[in-house]
């Protein structure tokens, strides 16, 4: 191997759009042959997207991709499989149903006769387990049975036996303590050394700088930089890049704006469940909009869904206005008057084939119907008339169905459904995700209206810009745990990406 | 050492099947004075063997994680135009033929339906259902003057051979092959790949799509060879063969270790599940039950088993912390 390749894998002004959004532009970088590299950006900055086209699971709008010199024409799995591209997915992609070792040889490369020889099949993963320092697991034992580290280490196995010429992982120590995650690095480094080229994706910055030959930074979908990883760098230099937007395009809140109230009108308290979310508490006061932001699996979205009853918990209480819910269901929730937001207006938000004033009107069917159960329609069309002028939503008629709107539109829609039935809680999930710049600002806006009239928002989002600009405290999340709150005299995109990323504050304790 | 024997003989999922059938053979035999009696154990095994064939195929189907409600249909459709071909005076291999070829291409209407245009199993093995059935009836009015298949053709269902009928025969050699096929060869390997985890199936460069549309093919055959042996046993087609069978099947393949959640289940469950459905019905007939009465306990038994397969399924999900 004299003679090492430096672009070896060769990313070529790739672009990828999502109708509106796009995921990626224009990027081009190279990989060397035989080197750990890095991706590293925030949610949505287009990591995922790009292994996704690396791996043939996309395909690009525009750009190629070359390995080796041979330039990849299909974007199937099967052909980057067959030009040597392996992947270890985020989420486990294993069969619980099948046994250790079908896992790490799924098609069955032990053969006898045209028989599968399980007595070799099982020699062979044994070798393996031992190898990778998997000693208590049982070749013959069901995967369900093994631990989510073991899983992990085991989908990894998969992917090395398969004797690839590039392996990807996306976030692949998510699932490990940091002794499993240690062991990982160990295995890695080894790979290299035998020639291996690694893509790794990752939010640890210590594990980064750890095992890394170059660090490339993404951030919005486009290309940011690729930094050598010498002595020379240091966690700074990676948030720095990571994060360095110009902010003076963006309006930030000024401290002279935070509302001080002293009433707590929605509390958590240790709210919790295994594997998804460890005890987390916080308090919303009236009047304040709180941000909560963490980069993927760090579980916010699990947070939100569980404070509003859509996703089981295992303990934990919710306060709505000092009272205690003896049930925490999304019903309860809506007659507590406290409202959920959802991110995904096209599965979770709109009855997109029904008419917008059905849509506005949906929570507050109750309240406009008389003691039968008969709606008033006269009053109906007048509070939706209401909220569709007071958002601006432009309109051909009151019937058209929300299908035929724009994603700001749509977002519109869902937000004054949101607020007719006037909640004194409001709970938003991205709420400005891939709408355009115009509909954004007028959420904004929105949101910040309410909050001055005594509504307590919280806000979920991973665009720090946005929750800089709307909230007065922000609490980050970092491996399923809030780990820290910054308060709006103290917001800099710094301060916030390194909760997020490393777990502490960048005060002092430089690690 | 014992008792690790017997624990895994407990765990195992074609247990269940096992010891209810044990329990409904000590009831027959202590409740009813004929059980034992050849002629019971005869006409037992001629509606056992063409239900089990249809069950493997339901059975392949659930390992992958789908069922096919059509299957009734598709026997009668292929019993009456087995009878069709026989008045069109074709000679006996070409019948043959021709009903495997019919069993076949409803085995792939289903498959394509589901499959490659991804219709959902219930709605669209329903739909063809009521497909197969409608052409049934069609045909029946010709068929039904058939007095009788030929001789050749009579063979397959009433010939014996060494004791136990020819159907029988070619049941234990399904036995045989298909257990081989389910545990030695990559390609039924793959349906249990596909029914654990269709998405990671896809990405580690499995055609989920294709494995199956195969076994809804292979559902389809085996149906027409159901209808082949059990036509032929009772000399000419009738117009009520294949009814309730497909219920018959799914429930037999899920108390066989089955389950809608898909990724597992084997032949020897399949076989066992089929063995009880059997008993029942023989139960049932034995102890003079109504048909009334009958559908209440059929029905009843398959609400318990989806409902406990739901159950175990969602405990391993909490148990993972995924709801």
């Amino acid at each position: 191997m004299s003679g090492k390749n430096t672009e070896y894998l060769k990313i070529n002004n790739i672009t990828k759009a999502y109708g509106v959004v796009k995921a990626l532009t224009d990027v081009s970088f190279s990989i060397e042959q035989g080197e750990i590299h890095t991706i590293l950006g925030e949610n949505g900055a287009g990591k995922s997207t790009l292994v996704k086209i690396i791996m043939g699971e996309e395909t690009p709008d525009s750009g190629t991709i070359t390995l080796d010199g041979e330039q990849v024409k299909t974007y199937t799995p099967s052909a980057a499989q067959a030009m040597g591209v392996r992947m270890v997915h985020q989420e486990l992609a294993v069969f619980e149903n099948m046994t250790v070792a079908e896992n790490i040889y799924p098609s069955h490369s032990f053969k006898k006769g045209g028989r599968i020889d399980y007595k070799e099949l099982y020699r062979e993963t044994g070798k393996q387990l031992e190898r990778f320092g998997l000693k208590t697991v049982n070749p013959e034992e069901q995967m369900g049975g093994v631990t989510l580290a073991g899983q992990q280490m085991i989908e990894i196995i998969r992917c090395i036996v398969a004797n690839p010429k590039v392996i990807i992982l996306d976030e692949p120590t998510s699932g490990l303590n940091d002794e499993e995650a240690d062991r990982l690095m160990e295995i890695l480094e080894r790979l290299k050394a035998e020639g291996m080229t690694i893509i790794y994706i990752s939010h640890r910055l210590k594990e980064i700088m750890r095992i890394s030959d170059r660090v490339t930074i993404m951030r919005d979908g486009q290309y940011v930089t690729t930094l050598l990883n010498d002595e020379n760098l240091t966690e700074n230099d990676l948030i720095n890049n990571m994060v360095g937007r110009d902010l003076t395009l963006y309006s930030i809140k000024k401290p002279q704006d935070v509302i001080h109230n002293e009433e707590v009108v929605f509390e958590v308290k240790n709210l919790a469940k295994a594997h998804a979310l460890n005890p987390s508490n916080l308090q919303l006061h009236k009047g304040e909009i709180l941000g909560i932001f963490g980069l993927e699996g760090s579980g916010v979205t699990k947070l939100s869904r569980m404070m509003y009853g859509l996703e089981r918990k295992d303990s934990g209480d919710i306060y709505v206005k000092g009272e205690k819910l003896n049930k925490v269901t999304p019903k309860h929730m809506v007659d507590k008057q406290v409202m959920y937001l959802n991110n995904n207006r096209k599965v979770a938000g709109l009855l997109l084939d029904m008419p917008v004033t059905d849509n506005v009107s949906l929570p507050i069917l109750g309240k406009v119907s008389n003691r039968l159960g008969f709606i008033n329609n006269k009053e109906l069309k007048k509070i939706s008339t209401e909220y569709i002028k007071k958002f601006s939503i432009a309109l051909p008629s009151l019937s058209t169905k929300p299908r035929k709107l724009s994603g700001g539109n749509q977002q519109k829609v869902m937000m004054s459904a949101c607020l007719a039935p006037e909640p004194e809680v409001v709970i938003v999930n991205e709420p400005t995700r891939g709408i355009d710049v115009g509909a954004k600002e007028e959420i904004h806006k929105f949101l910040l209206e309410i909050a001055k009239k005594g509504v307590g928002v919280i806000v979920f989002s991973s665009e720090l810009p946005e929750l800089m600009r709307l909230s007065d405290r922000i609490k980050i999340m970092r491996d399923n745990t809030i780990v820290g709150e910054v308060e709006c005299s103290e917001f800099t995109e710094q301060t916030l990406m390194r909760y997020a990323a490393v777990g502490v504050s960048g005060k002092g304790e430089e690690a | 050492m014992q008792q690790s024997i017997i624990k895994k003989i407990v765990k195992k999922n074609e247990s269940i099947a096992a010891f209810l059938c044990i329990f409904l053979v000590i009831v027959l035999t202590v409740k009813s004075d004929i059980f034992w009696d050849p002629r019971n154990l005869h006409s037992l095994q001629v509606s056992f063997v063409p239900t089990a064939m249809i069950a493997f195929g339901m059975m392949f189907l659930l390992i992958c994680g789908y069922f096919d409600m059509s299957v009734g249909s598709i026997m009668l459709l292929c019993a009456i135009a087995a009878g069709k071909f026989t008045m069109m005076g074709l000679p006996v291999p070409v019948v043959i033929l021709l009903t495997l070829g019919i069993g076949l291409i409803m085995g792939c209407i289903n498959g394509f339906l589901v499959s490659i245009l991804g219709i959902n199993a219930l709605i669209a093995t329903l739909g063809m259902q009521y497909v197969g059935y409608g052409a049934a009836m069609l045909l029946w009015n010709e068929v039904r003057t058939l007095q009788s298949f030929d001789d050749t053709y009579i063979f397959l269902g009433e010939g014996e051979f060494g004791g136990l009928y020819v159907m029988t025969w070619v049941l234990l050699v399904m036995i045989l092959a298909f257990s081989i096929f389910l545990k030695y060869a990559s390609g039924g390997k793959r349906l249990y790949f596909v029914g654990g985890n269709k998405e990671a199936a896809k990405l580690i460069g499995f055609n989920d799509r294709r494995i199956l549309f195969l076994a809804y093919a292979a559902t389809g055959v085996l149906t027409a060879i159901a209808a082949i042996f059990r036509s032929a046993y009772i000399h000419k087609p009738t117009q009520y063969m294949g009814e309730g069978i497909h219920m018959t099947c799914f429930i037999a393949c899920v108390i066989g270790g089955g389950s809608f959640a898909g990724g597992k289940g084997s032949v020897i469950g399949a076989v066992l599940g089929v063995i009880f459905m059997s008993l029942l019905t023989n139960m049932f007939n034995l102890l003079q039950m109504s048909p009334e009465l009958q559908n209440v306990v059929v029905g009843v038994i398959l609400v318990l088993v989806v409902t406990l397969d739901g159950y175990m399924n969602m405990k391993k999900l909490r148990a993972q912390g995924k709801i």
